[in-house]
Parts: C-alpha cells; sequence; structure tokens
C-alpha cells in the first residue's frame, strides 16, 4: 500500500518534472534560436579566446553601434527618403533639383564626383534636393515635418539607447555577487566545459582558459604593487602639464588664421601649416603620452582610460576647430545671402568643390614617414585636419575676392546650399575616413607583419624583436576612433540622410576587416587585464560625443536661416518653425493656446526646477541603496567570518539582533581586522566583485572556417627571468600565430 | 545485435542494477544498447579504447581522468555493473535508489563530489598534493604558460583551500570549496527514460 502511494506519488511527480523539463527546453531551443541571429557571435568569441576580453570589448562595442545605426538608418529610410524618392517632384524637375546648365559639363568629371558634386549633390543624398512643398502625393505626407521630427528623434533615440545600456551595465555590475575567496580554486577545478563536442571549440577554450588565468595572475600582482608615492606624484604632475601645453598651442594656432600674405612659391606650405602642426602634435602627443603611462604605474585598466581620455581631447581639440571652421563659413554663406539679392552668377561653387577636391592631393604630404605608434592616428586626423584646413582656406578665398574686384564671389539664384554644403563635408569626411582606414591596417598591420616574418631572415637585427615587431591591437585608439566616427555620423546626419546608411556599410566592412587583421597580424598584449565587466567608460565617452556632436545642429537650427532655394525648410525664418506652423494650422485653437501658455517662462521655469529636485532625490535613493546593498552584502558573509574568528562570534551575533547598521559597521571592522591580522601567512586578497570571471563557454557551431594564420617561425628566444612568483610570461604560443617573444617585464600595454 | 543485447541482460540482473543504483527499467536497457554499441570487441566488457572512441571525451583535455573513473583500481575492462556504477553518480539527486538512505547513494552530492575528487587524486591517497594540480593544469592549459606559473596557481589553489596546514586538499576541504557551487544541479545528466 504504501509502496503504491509511492509509486503514484513518484509519477506525478515525474509528469510534473517532464513538463517543466519540457518548458525548459523549449526556452533553451529558442534561445538557440535566437543566438543564431546574432551577428560575428563566433567570430567575437574566437577573438575573446585567444586575445583577452579587453580586444573584445572593442568588437563588441562596434557591434553595437551597428545596431544603433541600423536603426537609425531605418528610421531615415522610411520616413524621409523613400517618400521623396516615391512621392516626391522628381529629378529635373524643378530648379532646385536639377544641376545648374552651368555645371553640367563637368557634371561627370571624376573630380566633381570624388567632391560629391554634379549628380550626386542634386541626389536625395544631401539636404538641398528635399522639396518643400507641406504636403506629399495623394496622402499628405508631411516631408518637412517628418524631416525636422526624424532627425530630432535620431538624436533621442540614440540618447535613450546609450543611457539604457549605461544602466544596464552599472546594474550588472553592482548586482553580481558577494566577493568570493576560491577564485583560483574554482579556476582550476570548474573551468572546463564539458559539453563541448567540436575541436574547434576546445581549442578556443583552452586558449579561453590560459587567459583567465593570466588577467588573474596579473590582478593579483597588481594587488602586491607597492607604490613609490614620490614618483607618481611627480609624473602626475608632469603628465597634466604635458596634455594642456600642447592643447594650447594648439587652439592658439587653430584661431583662424591672418589673411593670407599674398601668393607665392610659398603658399602651399602657407596653407598648410596649421594641419602640419595639428598632425606632428597628434601624432607625437600618443607617444608622449603612452611614456609618462608606464611611470604612473596605473593598473593596466586605469593606464588604458587614461590614455583613451588624453587621446579624446586631442581628437576633441580637432573636431571643434573644424565645427569653428565650418560654422564660420556657414555664418558668411548665409549672411551674404541675406546681403546680396542680384541674381549674378556666382563661382562659389568653384571655391567651394576645388579645395576640398584637392584634399586627395595634399594627403599625399602626410603619408610619409611617420613614426611607429602614430600611425593609426595621423590618417584620421590629417582628415580631419585638412578639412578644417580647407575650410579655412576657402573661408580664405572667400575674403581674398574683396581686394580682387574681378571674381565677385556672390551668391546666385540657384547657387548655394549652406546645408548641402555642410552635408558634403561630413560625406566626404566619412568617405575618406574609411578609405584611411583601410590603408592604415593593411600597411601598418599586415604588410608590417609580413615584413617582419619574411625580412628578418636576411635582416641585420633580429626584426621580431626590436623594432618593428609585431603589432599589438591598440584598444584605445580603435576605440576612439569609434567613437569619431559615430560623432561625426550624428554631426552629419540632419544634413545628409543618407549617412546612416552609408555607416552601416562602412562598420561591416571594418568589422570584417579588423577581425581578419587582429587574427593573422596581431599578438596579444603582454599583460592581459580583464576588461571591467561595466563597459561604461567606452559608453560615457559616446555619452559625451553625441551630446557635443547634438551641439552644432542644434545651434544650425535655432540660429542660421535656412537657404531660400533648396532643402524642406526653404522659406522660413528658422528651421524649426515648420513646428510652430503645423501646430498653428493643424492643430484646434485651444491647443494652441494651450501650447502658447506652456512655452512661456512661467510654466517652464518651475518645470526646471521640478526637475533638478527629482534628480536631487533620485541620486540620494540610489546612495542609499547602494549603502544597504553594501550592508546585506557583508550579512552574506556572516558564516564565513563566524567561522574564522571564533572570538569575534559573540559580538557579531549580539550585533545581529541590534541595529542593522551597527552590525554592518562592526562587521566592516572585523573585515578589517581581518585583513590586517594576516591569520595565516599570505592570506590570499579577495577580488573585487567586478572581477570575477566567468569564462563564457564557446559555443558549438559548425561550418566555422578557421581564420588564416600565418604559422610561426622560430622558437621563442629563452627567457631568463628572476621576476617573482606570479610575472607574466611571454611564451604564449597559439597555434600558428605570428609570434612576438618576450619584452621585459614592465611592457607596453 | 539486438536479440544479443536482450538476451546477455537477464531481468534478474536488471533489477540487481536497479536496486544498486537506481535508474528506471527503460533507462538501463537504453544505456545497455549504448553500452553495446561502444562495445566494438563485442565481449561484454570495455576498454580504455572504446572510451576513446567518443568524441567528447577525446577532445576533453580531462579526457582520460574521466576515463580512468570508470575503471576499478588496475583493472582494464569495465562490465556493464562498473559502467553503471559509474553514471549512477550523474542522476539527478530527486531520482535515487529508495533503499539506501539519500546520504549514501550513488547519487547523494557527496558520492558526487568524490567522483569529481578521485578525477583530481591519482594516487588516491584521499589528497589532492601540488603534483597532482600541476598536472591537471598542465592537462587544461598546456603549453600556453610557463611551468612557474603554474606551480604558483597551484601553490595558491592549496593555500585558499589548505585549512589544516599540510599543503593538500582533502576531500573535506575539496568539499568545502565547492560548496557554493551547485554541484547537484551541475553533474546532473537527465538521463532519458
Amino acid at each position: 500500500m504504501g509502496e503504491q502511494e509511492r509509486g503514484k506519488g513518484r509519477g506525478i511527480a515525474m509528469r510534473g518534472e517532464r513538463e517543466r523539463g519540457l518548458w525548459r527546453k523549449v526556452q533553451r531551443g529558442l534561445w538557440n534560436f535566437i543566438s543564431l541571429f546574432i551577428p560575428w557571435e563566433m567570430r567575437i568569441k574566437v577573438i575573446e579566446s585567444h586575445f583577452g576580453s579587453g580586444v573584445a570589448s572593442y568588437f563588441i562595442f562596434l557591434r553595437w553601434l551597428f545596431g544603433i545605426n541600423i536603426v537609425l538608418m531605418a528610421m531615415t529610410m522610411a520616413f524621409i527618403i523613400i517618400p521623396e524618392v516615391l512621392a516626391g517632384a522628381p529629378f529635373g524637375s524643378t530648379s532646385r533639383k536639377q544641376i545648374p546648365s552651368d555645371k553640367m559639363e563637368e557634371a561627370q568629371d571624376l573630380d566633381t564626383i570624388w567632391s560629391l558634386g554634379g549628380y550626386l549633390q542634386y541626389s536625395v543624398l544631401f539636404y538641398g534636393y528635399y522639396g518643400s512643398e507641406r504636403k506629399l502625393g495623394s496622402f499628405g505626407y508631411r516631408l518637412p515635418l517628418a524631416y525636422f521630427l526624424v532627425g530630432m528623434a535620431g538624436f533621442a533615440y540614440s540618447f535613450i539607447a546609450l543611457l539604457r545600456k549605461m544602466a544596464k551595465n552599472s546594474r550588472l555590475s553592482l548586482s553580481s555577487t558577494s566577493e568570493e575567496n576560491f577564485t583560483f580554486c574554482w579556476k582550476v577545478f570548474c573551468a572546463w566545459d564539458y559539453l563541448i563536442g567540436s575541436s574547434e571549440a576546445a581549442e578556443s577554450k583552452v586558449a579561453a582558459i590560459a587567459t583567465t588565468i593570466r588577467e588573474s595572475i596579473l590582478e593579483e600582482q597588481e594587488k602586491k604593487k607597492s607604490e613609490n608615492r614620490f614618483v607618481i606624484g611627480v609624473s602626475r604632475i608632469v603628465k597634466h602639464n604635458s596634455i594642456f601645453n600642447p592643447l594650447n598651442v594648439q587652439t592658439r594656432r587653430c584661431a583662424p588664421a591672418d589673411a593670407l600674405e599674398g601668393n607665392g612659391p610659398f603658399i602651399l606650405w602657407r596653407n598648410h601649416r596649421l594641419s602640419v602642426v595639428v598632425s606632428l602634435i597628434t601624432m607625437l602627443a600618443p607617444s608622449v603620452f603612452e611614456l609618462i603611462a608606464t611611470l604612473e604605474q596605473y593598473h593596466p585598466r586605469s593606464m588604458l582610460r587614461f590614455q583613451l581620455a588624453r587621446v579624446l581631447v586631442l581628437y576633441l581639440g580637432n573636431l571643434y576647430s573644424l565645427i569653428i571652421a565650418l560654422l564660420d563659413k556657414v555664418d558668411s554663406m548665409s549672411s551674404l545671402v541675406s546681403i546680396n539679392e542680384h541674381g549674378t552668377k556666382s563661382s562659389i561653387l568653384n571655391f567651394t568643390v576645388s579645395p576640398l577636391g584637392s584634399i586627395s592631393p595634399s594627403h599625399g604630404l602626410w603619408n610619409s614617414s611617420s613614426p611607429t605608434d602614430g600611425w593609426p592616428f595621423a590618417k584620421t586626423v590629417t582628415v580631419a585636419s585638412t578639412a578644417a584646413l580647407a575650410n579655412l582656406s576657402s573661408w580664405q578665398a572667400l575674403k581674398a575676392p574683396e581686394e580682387h574686384e574681378n571674381v565677385t564671389t556672390i551668391f546666385g539664384s540657384s547657387a548655394q546650399c549652406w546645408e548641402t554644403y555642410v552635408g558634403q563635408e561630413m560625406l566626404k569626411l566619412s568617405i575618406i575616413d574609411m578609405l584611411f582606414t583601410v590603408g592604415s591596417i593593411l600597411i601598418i598591420d599586415f604588410f608590417r607583419g609580413l615584413f617582419v616574418r619574411f625580412a628578418s631572415d636576411c635582416w641585420c637585427w633580429d626584426l621580431e624583436n626590436k623594432f618593428p615587431e609585431y603589432g599589438e591591437f591598440k584598444i584605445a585608439e580603435n576605440v576612439l576612433h569609434l567613437v569619431y566616427n559615430q560623432g561625426m555620423i550624428w554631426m552629419g546626419a540632419f544634413f545628409s540622410p543618407v549617412l546612416p546608411a552609408f555607416n552601416v556599410f562602412k562598420l561591416i566592412g571594418l568589422m570584417y576587416l579588423r577581425s581578419w587583421a587582429v587574427l593573422t597580424c596581431n599578438v596579444p598584449h603582454q599583460q592581459v587585464f580583464r576588461a571591467s565587466r561595466s563597459n561604461n567608460f567606452y559608453l560615457a565617452m559616446l555619452l559625451f560625443m553625441l551630446f557635443l556632436c547634438m551641439l552644432p545642429t542644434v545651434f544650425a537650427i535655432v540660429k542660421y536661416r535656412p537657404s531660400r532655394d533648396c532643402g524642406p525648410f526653404s522659406g522660413q525664418e528658422k528651421i524649426y518653425n515648420i513646428v510652430l506652423e503645423t501646430v498653428e494650422m493643424e492643430f484646434p485653437p485651444w491647443f494652441n493656446t494651450a501650447v502658447s501658455y506652456v512655452t512661456t517662462p512661467v510654466v517652464i521655469l518651475p518645470a526646471l526646477l521640478l526637475l533638478i529636485i527629482l534628480i536631487y532625490y533620485l541620486q540620494s535613493i540610489a546612495r542609499s541603496l547602494k549603502v544597504t546593498n553594501q550592508e546585506l552584502r557583508m550579512q552574506l558573509q556572516f558564516p564565513r567570518l563566524t567561522r574564522a574568528f571564533p572570538r569575534g562570534r559573540r559580538a557579531l551575533s549580539g550585533a545581529l539582533h541590534s541595529d542593522a547598521q551597527v552590525c554592518a559597521t562592526e562587521l566592516a571592522e572585523q573585515r578589517l581586522q581581518s585583513a590586517s591580522l594576516v591569520p595565516r601567512p599570505d592570506s590570499p586578497p579577495t577580488l573585487s566583485s567586478d572581477e570575477r570571471v566567468v569564462p563564457r563557454t564557446a559555443s558549438p557551431q559548425t561550418g566555422h572556417h578557421e581564420p588564416k594564420i600565418l604559422t610561426r617561425k622560430k622558437e621563442p628566444p629563452k627567457r631568463n627571468t628572476h621576476t617573482p612568483d606570479l610575472a607574466p610570461a611571454r611564451p604564449y604560443i597559439p597555434p600558428g600565430f605570428l609570434l612576438r617573444p618576450p619584452l621585459s617585464s614592465s611592457g607596453k600595454l | 545485435m539486438g536479440s544479443r543485447a536482450s538476451s546477455l541482460l537477464r531481468e534478474e540482473e536488471i533489477e540487481e542494477i536497479k536496486r544498486e543504483t537506481g535508474f528506471s527499467h527503460s533507462q538501463i536497457t537504453r544505456l545497455y544498447s549504448r553500452f553495446s554499441s561502444l562495445d566494438k570487441g563485442e565481449n561484454g566488457h570495455l576498454t580504455r579504447d572504446d572510451f576513446q572512441r567518443i568524441p567528447e571525451l577525446a577532445i576533453n583535455p580531462l579526457g582520460d581522468r574521466i576515463i580512468n573513473a570508470f575503471f576499478a583500481d588496475g583493472e582494464d575492462q569495465v562490465n556493464f555493473r562498473g559502467f553503471m556504477r559509474t553514471l549512477a553518480h550523474f542522476l539527478p539527486v530527486e531520482e535515487g535508489t529508495r533503499n539506501a538512505s539519500p546520504r549514501e547513494a550513488l547519487n547523494s552530492r557527496d558520492s558526487k563530489l568524490r567522483f569529481a575528487f578521485s578525477l583530481y587524486d591519482l594516487d588516491k591517497d584521499d589528497k589532492i598534493s601540488r603534483e597532482e594540480l600541476l598536472q591537471v593544469l598542465r592537462m587544461m592549459v598546456g603549453v600556453n604558460i610557463s611551468d612557474e606559473q603554474l606551480g604558483s596557481i597551484a601553490d595558491r589553489t592549496i593555500q585558499e583551500a589548505d585549512q589544516d596546514g599540510d599543503h593538500a586538499i582533502s576531500f573535506s576541504e575539496f568539499q568545502k570549496v565547492l560548496e557554493k557551487v551547485d554541484v547537484e544541479q551541475k553533474m546532473s545528466i537527465r538521463f532519458l527514460h
């Protein structure tokens, strides 16, 4: 009887178990299916296992940016470009949509196409093409309103996505569990994933285990490092000074230059003097920064962050010089429009096209010799600087004709659209940046690798150990390049709606090219450190960039008068008038009065005040929650503490019954005491929570082709080391990589 | 093959295995067919080579250790009983023998941990010494990390876990290391019924 009942009970329990198992299976199957659609997952996992999570974080960041750009592209395509193509007036019908007759002969020249003139200028690529009829087609689609709203929505979406991601990341890092004491034991005993079935995945897993072990070694080393305070203090002072000085120099020189002193044989040098200085600074400064960084002896993760921050400041200086030049030009253009109402033809187009068209020859100047480390920089910086320079010089050319009356630069009726001009600039910048990136990857990584690999036989010194060596993947510069690139897109998206689409393809190409280059030509860093789980630093930089790049657009919308003859807002006083106009005409009158009340300072100022109060309140709540979190974590550590420190048990158990706060502080004191007493010799310091490494298992997928890798040539030279216990060793021998033998233990990042 | 299989496995054997390990009837027959398919020599025993033919075990760095765990001391062959006894370690904790007490059943947490412990304890002296850890590490990470570093890691591991100061990890210390790890879930296979 008992047996029977038990048997029945067991049957029912089994059924429930089976149902739950079924549901779990369905969930897992669904998740497996969805993860097939995550692009480049296998690629990134392979890179992560061989190079560590620092390098992989770059690719993950790139993939996330790709997602953002896809959404932006979808928005602009769906709401602006396609309606214009489908329902707007076709090419050639109105004056603004056709190439002016004097430009017709050269509309198909390579020069024109390269500088995005001709057919490209009068197409949906740029702002100037869009018609300003309030309603299009049979549906009455409001294109100008849509144009404005999509522009703003693009920024809003970027902000929201960015902030959500940052919040999710910080939640992840806060919610990770308490500190463990058995990290090494877990790594040794629990590291292998027994579900792996394919040999490639097994190789990746072995590499991943090796990498995580090396990362942990580094973490331990960092903890044991003693600081020489004096040296560090001095070096930090030096570092701060050395940043500000070049920036001063740069900004001084970037101020709009004096008028050109006549013509002459050295005009080229004078024209480019500015950008020579800028490029020199930006080439040399990162090396100087790195040098200083080695003096500082921060944790490598902090070193990376400082490097990033410094280089970001440099890039921003560059970017803002470009923006200032652009805005000056725009200012002059739109003010000239208001001054001159004659219909005389202008040759301003010539001025704009040719200096910009001469960007390519001028680049030849900068492609020459440059020191090793600055290479990835030089090209992106020179692009920006020569563009800035070109603007300056064309602005100069604008001023110069005031002295030479035969060349009048007066705007004509069909002549100029400053918005299209800005859009052209941005798109051109993006294209040239892409070309230079591809070039630099090939030259700096690939050819260098080939050269070192094959020529080191017949070379005077050992190429693999000394000078050129094999490249390491520079995380800081590359992330910054991504941020800069995205900033360009945000700046130009309002004036050239096709820019996000172009960026999507650019990012795809970049992903494939870089992942190939990393696996083929780079060697892992000498010191791998674990990228902090919350990658908020990159996102914070991106947020900063987004904010800065939104400002010029907003400024242009608010301050400048839209061109009279082109674009969806032609004829209005200000661009945002489209919204006011729509509100006035389409909405019922009571709505209008309501809106006019709301926009008075009487309502806006209190609302602002309320927002500030709300922010303060939420901040204080967050702070107190963090404290509570900490206390709870202490309490979880309770059992371990009581067992380790029996003499404190009574005090601790007594504290349990009293206030939680007191308990927490007592526990904190106990912990401090325990840390200093060191009951055991070399009691293991616990790693902080966000360094806990959980190596992700490589998902075994079939059909993954092996990366093309050049085979290793010679044995790594024997390394005689007297470094302490957990020194990082170099003989990392991944299957067939170009190998770079060990440098000194304080090698570069 | 099918008739041979069923003839070699008699009812009373199935009952015995059921009692000892806690598998159900259908599970035992299913596992027996798997056993026979692995047994290329068709003599009712599995050798080490038979196990090596399983791809997941072949690429596993600790594969040799796992295979060793199937074989009793000094033996070169394992019969079906031994096979089932080892597999019984991986039964989920809820399904177990009804006769044995929960503590001593083959799939209790204790037995699972003991199985894992035996993977690392080569000489079966009930302690994991530094050399054994070194061997395990060497197997896992290959030649990517130098010997001294591996030695330091082994030292560090022992330091973390060792409580009685004998510079080796005993079973109880091993248990303590893994007390936060969900061993019951991780070391369980849901055998098909």
